[in-house]
């Protein structure tokens, strides 16, 4: 088993197989070898660190990514769809969402990383500026000129 | 609280990755300044791809602002990782200008027939370009390349056959890209290496016509020269196999290791007979029933069908739809993605196949279903339209209860009848069973445009990323 400490200090211990989904723990394993002493994670919540958890402990089983996966994701096509227990799982608010992607990104799970990107991706797909704006809450500090400017230099990215 | 536009490069450069319509991320950066400045020029003005290897005047004319910018600005021209040049022999000319400056270019991708040499001759001033398709290839550009080393190569020869020799500047690139290949599609050539003798084959060298990493190979139009291909020697860990020539051609027991190997097949149906008597286990099968000719029914009966199999694309007349689904379901338990190309002659045709497929394959695990019509309105079928869109939404109502299984619709007009026709009575219609919280909706939804081929792209081809269930063989 493995000891995990969250940035408020909550503790959680879990088989080593569902903490070793994350390459950054793994590694530490590796490293420290077998040894009682807590990993500290200063970068994720407890409440966070639950959920990458559920995520890590459904794929436990999985194979991990090889460097060969990851070299042929430049090759073959890319696509946005996500496992039916994945999308159900990654159903929460955006504030979940982004905490848990920046999670994954800084633990190194790379699945899940994917998982989190193409949620957002999706959200973006089809919609005006305007909506995505209100969606992510983003402010518009364009002046109606600039925004007019970018528009016409990229007018060719209007086609598809 | 985190914000969209505060995520770091990594995470940002992740989901604009997913992004792949270019108007998705055009609109995401004209959101705000930080998003603006990370996505333009990076991730826009990385890939330009088309959905027509043939463009209009005025999308010509729009392109203008695409070369504008790599011309005026040398960040935007590092940029461009992945170019698909359309067909306009206008802006052929600026692509001849264009391809030297765009120095970290991956990709290239000519779809049209006879490019002009002001834009073949940039080309080889592309130094890292790893992944090229050329659709009217010749001689004058392949000895340009030939020192290049290459990851995908997919070349035509149409005009003229192309002597692949080893000394050839073709044979020349493919053995220097023997560590690095791993798809080969070549068109329109004469397969001229060898296999080294027994007593030679012992000690290995770099001239050896081996390439251990081609996974995906296409053969069309290849002829052989003297001695017959060796497959299993030059090619031996190929999964995906193309071919238009007919395997019979390649009927060799020294072929049969490559054809075992085999999970992927395009080709004939003499081509399946072939490869599954040779111990083929395909998971992926594209059968090409002759598509111009009749069809007869002992086509269909003679379709070597495995249980193996997880991905079906064929074409089919309605006439034999029904005997072909009974078999098709029994033969095939695990089958999960199915494109049928179906020939229809009168607008009730589609009523009376899509019931036929709620009829026979309701025990299938079938989760994404892809239909194109060949059909072409008559004068006494004004209605056909309406006909066929009645008749998708009907079947779309009945699906989830019947097919439970099935996630995804596509249904639509064949391309290439649109093609040759002009004319596209079959509206697009993409259609999903979303995910919410409580699990899968019971009703399909429509979805974006841009999300359509990309999912049945998905279904069609997920069986590569599915553990291989080990199958025992009968005693």
């Amino acid at each position: 088993m493995v000891n995990l400490v969250t940035s408020d200090n909550e503790s959680f211990t879990v088989e080593k197989a569902v903490a070793s989904r994350s390459v950054l723990i793994k590694n530490m394993l590796e490293d420290v070898g077998e040894s009682d002493q807590p990993i500290p994670l200063p970068n994720v919540t407890a409440s966070v660190l639950k959920k990458v958890l559920e995520y890590c402990d459904h794929h436990k089983n999985e194979p991990m990514p090889t460097s060969e996966d990851l070299a042929a994701e430049d090759t073959r096509k890319r696509t946005t769809d996500i496992g039916e227990w994945d999308q159900k799982f990654i159903q929460v608010d955006q504030e979940m969402l982004f905490e848990i992607i920046l999670a994954a990104n800084y633990l190194d799970i790379k699945p899940l990383l994917d998982v989190g990107c193409k949620t957002v991706a999706n959200m973006i797909k089809g919609k005006t500026p305007e909506e995505i704006r209100k969606l992510f809450n983003i402010v518009n500090d364009f002046t109606p000129e600039e925004e007019a400017q970018i528009k016409k230099e990229n007018e060719w990215a209007e086609d598809r | 609280m985190v914000l969209l536009a505060q995520l770091n490069d990594d995470v940002l450069s992740a989901i604009c990755s997913y992004l792949m319509a270019r108007r998705s991320l055009l609109n995401l950066a004209l959101t705000c300044r930080a998003l603006c400045s990370a996505i333009i020029p990076t991730f826009l003005y990385a890939r330009l791809e088309l959905e027509t290897p043939y463009i209009n005047d005025s999308a010509a004319v729009r392109l203008r602002s695409f070369f504008d910018a790599i011309c005026q600005r040398e960040s935007i021209a590092r940029a461009v990782r992945h170019l698909e040049i359309p067909g306009s022999q206008n802006s052929c000319l600026y692509w001849g200008n264009i391809l030297p400056r765009t120095r970290n270019l991956c990709s290239l991708k000519i779809q049209f027939h006879s490019p002009p040499w002001t834009l073949l001759k940039g080309i080889h001033m592309i130094p890292h370009l790893h992944t090229l398709s050329v659709d009217d290839c010749n001689n004058e550009l392949i000895e340009l390349l030939r020192d290049a080393q290459f990851r995908n190569l997919d070349l035509q020869f149409i005009l003229h056959e192309y002597p692949l020799t080893p000394d050839s500047a073709l044979g020349e690139i493919l053995l220097r890209s023997r560590d690095t290949l791993s798809e080969l599609k070549l068109s329109g050539i004469t397969w001229c290496f060898g296999v080294p003798s027994a007593s030679s084959a012992a000690s290995h060298n770099d001239r050896d016509p081996v390439w251990p990493c081609v996974t995906v190979l296409r053969l069309w139009e290849v002829t052989k020269n003297i001695h017959p291909l060796h497959l299993s020697y030059h090619f031996p860990s190929t999964i995906c196999f193309d071919t238009r020539n007919g395997l019979v051609s390649l009927d060799h027991p020294q072929n049969r290791r490559f054809f075992a190997g085999l999970r992927s097949l395009n080709g004939r149906v003499m081509d399946f007979e072939l490869a599954l008597g040779f111990g083929a286990m395909l998971r992926h099968a594209h059968a090409r029933t002759q598509e111009f000719d009749n069809k007869t029914e002992a086509e269909f009966d003679n379709l070597p069908l495995q249980n193996t199999l997880h991905s079906l694309t064929l074409c089919i007349e309605p006439k034999f739809f029904s005997p072909f689904l009974v078999r098709l379901a029994v033969t095939c338990p695990k089958l999960s993605f199915l494109c049928l190309r179906v020939d229809v002659m009168h607008a009730s045709g589609f009523g009376i196949v899509l019931n036929a497929i709620l009829d026979h394959l309701s025990d299938l695990p079938l989760e994404c279903l892809r239909l194109m019509w060949k059909y072409v309105p008559i004068f006494s079928d004004a209605n056909a339209a309406h006909t066929y869109d009645s008749s998708v939404t009907m079947f779309a109502s009945r699906a989830p209860v019947i097919l439970p299984s099935l996630r995804l619709i596509s249904s639509m007009s064949d391309p290439f009848y649109v093609d040759i026709f002009g004319t596209d009575p079959c509206s697009t219609h993409t259609m999903r069973r979303l995910i919410t919280a409580r699990g899968v909706a019971d009703k399909f939804t429509p979805i974006l445009k841009e999300d359509g081929s990309d999912l049945v792209n998905y279904y069609e081809w997920r069986w590569m990323d599915q553990v291989e269930e080990h199958v025992v063989e009968p005693s």
